[in-house]
């Protein structure tokens, strides 16, 4: 099992470069970046993990180009959205920077997306709350209509525009892995249509719940004539134990995600440094 | 004066980071991108400097994340857009990526920006073609809420937002460095206003209109109570003639963006040498 570190990323945790050069170091494979564009300071949301949201919610770097960054100071770990909030942004500005960086970064880009749980900046940023998904998906679409084509166009309810050129296309082909965030449900059907990849949260989930839901999408890849075998499920917040990080790896999902607490400076690079003897070995991978 | 460069890079060319690490070894102060986030397959819009526009517009790497990019791999050389069409982006993320890359680059940013020339372009992202300049206005002050106050709320024609926290703030204080591109008149104005440095197109250009162009930013700088010896005017291209640099340099012309041609990776290599032992 693929081991990932989320960096929720501030100013005050550490610098993009140093950070991502340490993980890279350190054997994990992949550094992963979440998505909230603003905070809007009224809000009556409440992250669906429930609990009071942490502060540094409020203060993420852009991890669009926060992953540009650490592509550009890093060469083979894998960097990914856990998640990009893709309705809240422009799709024809995105599908340019996912391009940009998976060609920079020599095709090693993920992104991992969702519709988000805070309606106060969805509906700031342009989305319609109760369609989020469909709005989602729109975007989605219309984003590989430009990796896919040399002149695209697209007529959808949310996204509509003429003929038009986007290029670079991405490195990856056809494109970088779309990851869906979500339960099962919702996900699967999601997946089935336009994704590649299945990124379900781990306290929401049981390890059996995993291995069928997994079953059950490969299986409807297969009936959709899609490749079963290009399918990855990626587990969002695996605890950093080894306990946990054993009992995944036994499920045989692809990936797990531990997220590094928002430490500053040399904290953060200890605790990725102690993650990588311990975590490493109980994913299988060498330490 | 400060020398930068301006690669048209694409997938075909010499890849941006490369040229990043390389112009910094040879000592060029700046890199520069261009942006067009779209091209339109049909447009009426003449190109700005006669002719066919040409392919590489349309193959133009997204410059915010191709500069995050450049500054993951340098440690010195600064990184700018000439320009963004920031209109094409809403202010609120413009500016946590604007920042985001000013964090990135621990302060390298410089934000050169206007309004385009290609209206079907414009079109496709909700641009007011016809009150672009007031637009820009709009989203400048929107942005710089976003920058320097912990909690920020705006309320203008093209832009209105509640209360809310927008970060990370920009290293440099009280901004990045933005500098307005366009005829005369209209962008030293604009800069005055909301900027702090102007963009001329060299094409455009003889050191008496640079020159007139800073007499009158240097008017309305102390008009608006600002300090004038602050003023960037970067010009956009030059003829590789050190004779040529130095007349408008004298103008008050403070960096000179050379462009590159985009070219296979030796080629666009080579180039750049040579462009360094002309003009550096």
């Amino acid at each position: 099992m693929r081991l990932g570190i989320v960096c929720g990323l501030t100013t005050y945790l550490a610098s993009v470069k140093v950070i991502a050069r340490h993980i890279e170091a350190a054997g994990f494979e992949s550094m992963w970046m979440p998505d909230h564009p603003v905070m809007p300071v009224r809000r009556a949301s409440s992250d669906t993990g429930g609990g009071t949201m942490p502060t540094y919610y409020a203060h993420l770097l852009d991890p669009f180009v926060g992953l540009a960054a650490a592509a550009g100071a890093t060469a083979s770990l894998r960097l990914g959205t856990s998640v990009a909030l893709i309705a809240e942004r422009d799709p024809l500005v995105t599908a340019k920077e996912v391009s940009t960086i998976d060609l920079t970064s020599n095709g090693r880009f993920e992104l991992g997306i969702g519709a988000g749980w805070l309606r106060e900046e969805g509906e700031l940023l342009g989305v319609n709350w109760p369609r989020r998904w469909a709005q989602t998906r729109e975007h989605l679409l219309a984003m590989r209509a430009c990796w896919s084509h040399e002149v695209s166009e697209f007529h959808g309810e949310f996204v509509d525009f003429p003929p038009l050129v986007s290029d670079p296309k991405p490195v990856q082909n056809p494109h970088p892995p779309v990851l869906i965030a979500g339960e099962l449900q919702g996900a699967a059907t999601r997946v089935t249509e336009y994704g590649d990849g299945w990124m379900p949260r781990y306290d929401r989930i049981s390890l059996a719940g995993l291995r069928s839901g997994s079953d059950a999408i490969r299986q409807r890849l297969a009936g959709a004539g899609r490749d079963p075998g290009r399918f990855a499920t990626t587990v969002f917040r695996c605890p950093p134990e080894t306990g946990a990080v054993a009992e995944l790896a036994a499920t045989g999902v692809e990936r797990a995600l531990i997220v590094l607490p928002p430490v500053a400076g040399q904290e953060a690079l200890d605790t990725v440094s102690q993650w990588s003897e311990t975590l490493l070995p109980a994913a299988g991978q060498g330490g | 004066m400060h020398i930068g460069i301006i690669p048209f890079a694409t997938s075909q060319t010499m890849p941006v980071v490369e040229l990043g690490i390389e112009a910094e070894s040879l000592g060029f102060e700046s890199l520069f991108l261009p942006e067009h986030a779209v091209v339109p397959a049909n447009f009426d819009s003449p190109y700005p400097e006669g002719g066919d526009t040409p392919d590489e517009y349309r193959r133009m790497l997204d410059p915010y994340t191709a500069l995050a990019a450049v500054a993951g791999a340098t440690e010195r050389i600064r990184i700018g857009t000439a320009i963004t069409l920031i209109l094409e982006r809403p202010p609120l993320l413009a500016a946590g990526q604007l920042a985001t890359l000013d964090v990135v680059s621990d302060g390298r940013l410089i934000v050169g920006a206007g309004t385009g020339w290609l209206r079907e372009e414009g079109a496709i992202f909700g641009v007011d073609w016809e009150r672009r300049g007031t637009q820009m206005k709009d989203y400048f002050r929107a942005i710089k809420r976003c920058w320097q106050d912990p909690v920020s709320a705006y309320s203008g024609t093209h832009v209105s937002f509640p209360e809310l926290v927008c970060e990370p703030k920009p290293v440099q204080k009280p901004n990045p460095p933005i500098l307005i591109a366009g005829e005369m008149k209209v962008a030293v104005r604009r800069a005055a206003i909301y900027g702090d440095g102007w963009i001329p197109r060299y094409l455009w250009s003889t050191p008496e209109s640079i020159a007139e162009g800073r007499d009158r930013m240097v008017d309305a700088y102390r008009e608006f109570g600002r300090d004038p010896s602050t003023i960037d005017i970067t010009l956009f291209g030059c003829r590789q003639s050190r004779d040529e640099m130095r007349r408008f340099e004298d103008a008050g012309v403070t960096r000179i963006l050379f462009f590159l041609k985009p070219e296979p990776p030796q080629a666009m290599r080579d180039r750049l040498h040579r462009l360094a032992e002309r003009v550096l």
